[in-house]
C-alpha cells in the first residue's frame, strides 16, 4: 500500500460509516433502524462485525445490553467512543465458542458482516449462533446479495462497481455479495423464518430462528 | 490464466489485493503425522508455494488463512495476520481432526503477528519455518531447526526491481491527473520523470546518504533539476518545471515508505505536508507572472 495513501487511510475507521453509506445509499442506515427495532428493554444483543458501533448505540437506545464482536482493533476504538456502555470482544466471529456461553442471547444480529466470510466461516458462525442463542432468540442479519432477476442483476453490476471503487477509495473496504445463504443457514440446523428485501434485492434483512 | 500472466499483473498491481479461497489444502499424500504449513491467502503466494510443494513431493497439510488477499509480511503488520486469524481457520476447518499432533509451522515473517504464546494457550506449537519457502525441505529434514541462511531476509535487486515496478504504476495513477492538469504539454516528461523517481528510490536508495526516504527523494531530482535548468531558457517555465521536479521527487520520496523494507515509522509527515504546501504558494505565485 502506498504510504501517503495509507496515512489518509489510517482513519478509515472514522470513515467507515460514511463509506458504507454511500455504497448503500442509506439503505444500510434503514436496515440497522429496522434490526433494532426488533431489540427490546433488558435484551441481551449480540452484534456480530458490530463496526464502528453505530447498530449497538440504537440497540442500547431501545434500553438493550450489548455485546459487540469485531476482528479489527481500530473499528472497535470507534465503537467505544460510540456506544460506551456496550461490552466489545475483539475476536474473529469463528473465534465465538472461546468467549460466548450457550443459550445466553436473545438476539443476534450482523449488518454486512457475513459477506466478508468465506462459505466455510459463515456456516461455522451459524452453528455457533445456534448454541449461543436462546430457545426463543432470533437473528436478524442484513446483508449484500447478488439478485435473482436478470435485469436486477445487470443494474446491480453496473451499479456496483463505480460504487465500489468509491468506496474503495475512501475507506479501503467492501464488501462481497453471498449467495445461497438459505442452504448455509440449513446446513447450520436453523431456519429463515422472514426476509425482506431493499435496493432492488442487492441488500436482504433475513429473520432466522432455531 | 497462465500463471505468468498472473504474476506480471501480480507484480505491477502489487498494491491491490489479490485474494485465493482460504483452505486446507492436503499436499501429495499426508498422513496424520504430517507437518502443517501455514501461510496467507495472497494469490500469488499460495500459486508459488503450492508449485514448489508439489515439485519437492512434500506431503503435508497447508492451511490458507484468511488475510483478506495481503501477504504474510503486510498482513502480519497490518494486524489481518493474527493469532486469531490463525485459530479461527483451525476451528472452521477442524484442523486438529487431519493430525496426530499440535504443531504448525508458520512463515518466519508472521512473527509481527502470529503469537507463539498466544497458540500454546490454546494447544498448539508454533514453529517459526524460513523466511523463504524454497528453504522447506532443508528445514523440514533438519528436524524444524534453522541455519543462519534460512533467517536472512534479503532485498536484492531483483526484488527492488519488483518493487519498482508496483511503486512506479501506483505513482502513475496518482500523478496522470495533475501531471495533464499542470503540465499537459509535457506529459511524457512527467511519466518519465515518475518512472524514474519510483525506480531509483528501490534501486539506488542505498547509496544515497540521507536517513529519510523523502530527502533521498529530494536528492534524485537534482540532477533532474540541472538538466531542467539548464536546457529551458523561458524563466516562468524554468520556475515551474522545478518545482515540479522537487514535488515529484518529494512525494515519491516520502511515498517510498509504503513500498519499502525500511519501515513506516519515519516522521517526515510534517516536513513533506510544509515542503509541499511552499511549493504549491510559490507555484500560485508564477500564475500571475
Amino acid at each position: 500500500m502506498s504510504f501517503v495513501y495509507m496515512k489518509i487511510l489510517e482513519s478509515r475507521p472514522e470513515r467507515y460509516d460514511v463509506g458504507m453509506g454511500l455504497l448503500t445509499l442509506g439503505t444500510l442506515t434503514k436496515i440497522k433502524q429496522q434490526i433494532a427495532d426488533h431489540t427490546h428493554p433488558g435484551n441481551q444483543v449480540l452484534d456480530l462485525g458490530c463496526g464502528t458501533g453505530t447498530l449497538a448505540k440504537m440497540c442500547i437506545e431501545r434500553g438493550a445490553h450489548v455485546t459487540g464482536v469485531d476482528a479489527n482493533s481500530g473499528m472497535l476504538a470507534v465503537a467505544k467512543k460510540n456506544s460506551p456502555t456496550a461490552n466489545y470482544l475483539n475476536i474473529s466471529l469463528s473465534n465465538l465458542d472461546d468467549h460466548l456461553e450457550d443459550e445466553s442471547f436473545d438476539t443476534v444480529l450482523s449488518t454486512l458482516a457475513f459477506s466478508e466470510l468465506t462459505r466455510a466461516e459463515r456456516v461455522h458462525v451459524m452453528k455457533q449462533i445456534k448454541r449461543i442463542l436462546k430457545n426463543d432468540g432470533k437473528v436478524l442479519i442484513g446483508d449484500e446479495i447478488i439478485p435473482e432477476n436478470f435485469l436486477a442483476k445487470c443494474f446491480y453490476y453496473a451499479f456496483r462497481l463505480p460504487m465500489q471503487l468509491l468506496t474503495w477509495i475512501m475507506t479501503q473496504t467492501t464488501t462481497n455479495a453471498i449467495t445461497n445463504f438459505d442452504e448455509e443457514v440449513r446446513e447450520a440446523g436453523m431456519k429463515i423464518i422472514n426476509s425482506k428485501s431493499y435496493m432492488l434485492g442487492m441488500f436482504i434483512l433475513l429473520e432466522i430462528k432455531k | 490464466m497462465i500463471g505468468w500472466i498472473k504474476d506480471i499483473y501480480q507484480t505491477l498491481f502489487r498494491f491491490a489485493r489479490f485474494p485465493c479461497e482460504p483452505e486446507t489444502i492436503a499436499i501429495g499424500s499426508p498422513d496424520k503425522s504430517s507437518p502443517i504449513l501455514v501461510t496467507c491467502n495472497f494469490d500469488y503466494t499460495v500459486r508459488h508455494l503450492k508449485e514448489y510443494l508439489k515439485k519437492e513431493a512434500l506431503d503435508c497439510f497447508l492451511l490458507v488463512v484468511n488475510t483478506k488477499g495481503t501477504n504474510v509480511w503486510c498482513a502480519a503488520a497490518e494486524g489481518v495476520f493474527t493469532t486469531d486469524t490463525v485459530l479461527s481457520h483451525l476451528k472452521v476447518y477442524n484442523v486438529g481432526e487431519l493430525v496426530n499432533h499440535k504443531q504448525l509451522i508458520l512463515p518466519q515473517l508472521s512473527v509481527a503477528g502470529v503469537k507463539r504464546k498466544e497458540l500454546k494457550e490454546h494447544g498448539w506449537e508454533g514453529i517459526y519455518g524460513p523466511v523463504y519457502f524454497a528453504d522447506l525441505n532443508e528445514f523440514l529434514n533438519n528436524g524444524l531447526t534453522k541455519n543462519k541462511d534460512m533467517q536472512a531476509l534479503e532485498y536484492g535487486y531483483w526484488e527492488r526491481f519488483k518493487m519498482g515496478l508496483s511503486h512506479a504504476v501506483f505513482c502513475t495513477l496518482v500523478c496522470i491527473i495533475p501531471i495533464f492538469l499542470f503540465a499537459s504539454d509535457w506529459w511524457i516528461q512527467g511519466i518519465g520523470l515518475v518512472w524514474y523517481f519510483a525506480f531509483s528510490m528501490q534501486l539506488i536508495e542505498h547509496f544515497i546518504p540521507f536517513e529519510r526516504l523523502l530527502y533521498k527523494g529530494l536528492a534524485l531530482s537534482l540532477p533532474i533539476l540541472v538538466l531542467t535548468l539548464t536546457s529551458i531558457t523561458d524563466p516562468v517555465l524554468k520556475t515551474q518545471a522545478t518545482l515540479g521536479v522537487i514535488a515529484l521527487g518529494g512525494y515519491i520520496g516520502y511515498d517510498a515508505q509504503g513500498h519499502s523494507h525500511l519501515g513506516q515509522n519515519q516522521k517526515s509527515g510534517a516536513i513533506f505536508a510544509g515542503m509541499f504546501a511552499f511549493l504549491a504558494l510559490v507555484y500560485g505565485g508564477t500564475l500571475f507572472l
